[in-house]
């Protein structure tokens, strides 16, 4: 079983850094095969809004940077896990312009999702989705936001599982990964 | 002079639904005796010195007017980054003896619904508390591509002229945005249901205006 670790953390962010090591810690431990790719380390462009994935090059971003091989090894694997400090209760700007480049797992077709127009999937599967936080301070309204975005993602990008938590300050981050695994259910089919 | 500053977070350089839905505003801005520039996002981060520019714009008006298409349900990575580069220059004393900061957002996504945009407003609404800019509210809707560089009354917008002349009304007189003209605006253009065959036939017309000769639905990675 594979899983895809985007850490986000900036090179000055310990707090971030220190998550991405539990997060790596815990899905290794879960009996995954870990790849954590360091999002600061990406060559990747901001999205252009271009619809290229869709219209000229489907199912592949028509700009050829890093962010080509984030979204192929994200739907390759069993489980996608963001690392990034939390703003205003969204990713990070980082953990976001990667994000923001996946739009090509998913199909331009529209669907009803509840009652709500979404796209169609692209892939006869998608990993679990996995979300880690940071915030210096706590915060009730960011952590909301954040399990809230979390949650919208997984709809739109068929996530078939999905789990958010948000550590702050000194809060070690290992209970919070341990959380993580046991709300998406991946500890429980491992020990299956 | 009041002076407002409208900001286009479309990574698009040229005609984009948010600079239509800004360029709007700032127009009603400057017929109720606003000065206004408009400015882009992304080119603000090609160097220090143009994001420099870009925080003195911010500095140098009393309203911020965001204006910036939903990206995978949140802002986009370049707009988000402005907001966090906003907070880090208030936190450094940039702002310090200018005047207070008022900031109204536009939004929009492709899906019918303006549902889609509630999470980036809110984000927007978290950034304006957690920095002591003063939140002036949000005009939301869904279908972007509707006005995609045409003016609102030249748009299926044109039927919201009134709410959106009511919304610069109030941020002219200093006040938020009236919750009417934000519900108003939120309506769908269009009805959900009609969208699955409506969007299937425009991305296929699309494709084929581009060229394309792979299949749409084609599975790049391997699994």
């Amino acid at each position: 079983m594979k899983a895809t670790i985007l850490d986000a953390s900036r090179s000055s962010d310990l707090r971030t850094r220190a998550a991405a090591d539990a997060m790596e810690a815990g899905l290794a431990a879960a009996g995954y095969e870990v790849e954590r790719i360091l999002a600061r380390e990406l060559q990747v462009r901001a999205c252009t809004g271009c619809f290229g994935c869709w219209t000229r090059t489907p199912g592949e971003c028509v700009i050829a940077d890093d962010a080509r091989g984030m979204a192929e090894r994200a739907i390759a694997s069993d489980v996608f896990a963001v690392v990034s400090p939390v703003s205003y209760g969204s990713y990070g700007s980082l953990a976001k312009s990667v994000l923001d480049r996946m739009i090509c797992l998913v199909l331009p077709h529209f669907t009803m999702v509840d009652g709500e127009v979404h796209h169609k999937r692209r892939y006869a599967r998608y990993p679990v989705s996995l979300a880690l936080g940071t915030l210096a301070e706590p915060s009730a309204e960011e952590t909301a936001l954040f399990e809230r975005l979390v949650e919208r993602n997984a709809v739109n990008l068929h996530n078939p599982k999905h789990a958010a938590r948000v550590v702050s300050g000194d809060e070690p981050a290992a209970e919070a990964v341990a959380r993580l695994l046991d709300a998406a259910g991946i500890r429980e089919e491992v020990a299956a | 002079m009041s002076r407002s500053l409208l900001l286009v977070g479309s990574p698009k350089p040229g005609a984009s639904a948010s600079r239509s839905f800004a360029e709007a505003v700032g127009s009603r801005l400057e017929a109720r005796g606003w000065s206004t520039r408009t400015e882009r996002v992304s080119p603000a981060f090609a160097d220090a010195t143009r994001m420099g520019e870009l925080l003195d714009a911010i500095a140098e008006s009393d309203l911020v007017v965001l204006a910036f298409p939903v990206y995978v349900d949140s802002l986009p990575a370049p707009v988000l980054r402005l907001l966090e580069t906003w907070e880090s220059a208030i936190a450094d004393g940039a702002f310090a003896g200018t005047a207070p900061k008022r900031l109204a957002v536009l939004t929009q996504c492709g899906f019918p619904e303006a549902s889609h945009c509630d999470f980036s407003v809110a984000v927007c609404r978290r950034f304006a508390d957690k920095t002591g800019v003063e939140w002036a509210g949000a005009l939301a809707f869904g279908m972007g591509a509707a006005i995609e560089g045409r003016a609102p009354e030249q748009s299926p917008l044109n039927g919201r002229i009134e709410q959106l002349d009511a919304a610069v009304d109030a941020l002219a007189a200093g006040d938020v945005i009236p919750a009417e003209a934000t519900a108003a605006f939120a309506r769908p253009l269009a009805p959900a249901w009609s969208y699955p065959l409506l969007g299937g036939m425009m991305w296929s017309k699309q494709a084929k205006s581009r060229g394309c000769k792979e299949p749409l639905n084609l599975r790049r990675y391997a699994q």
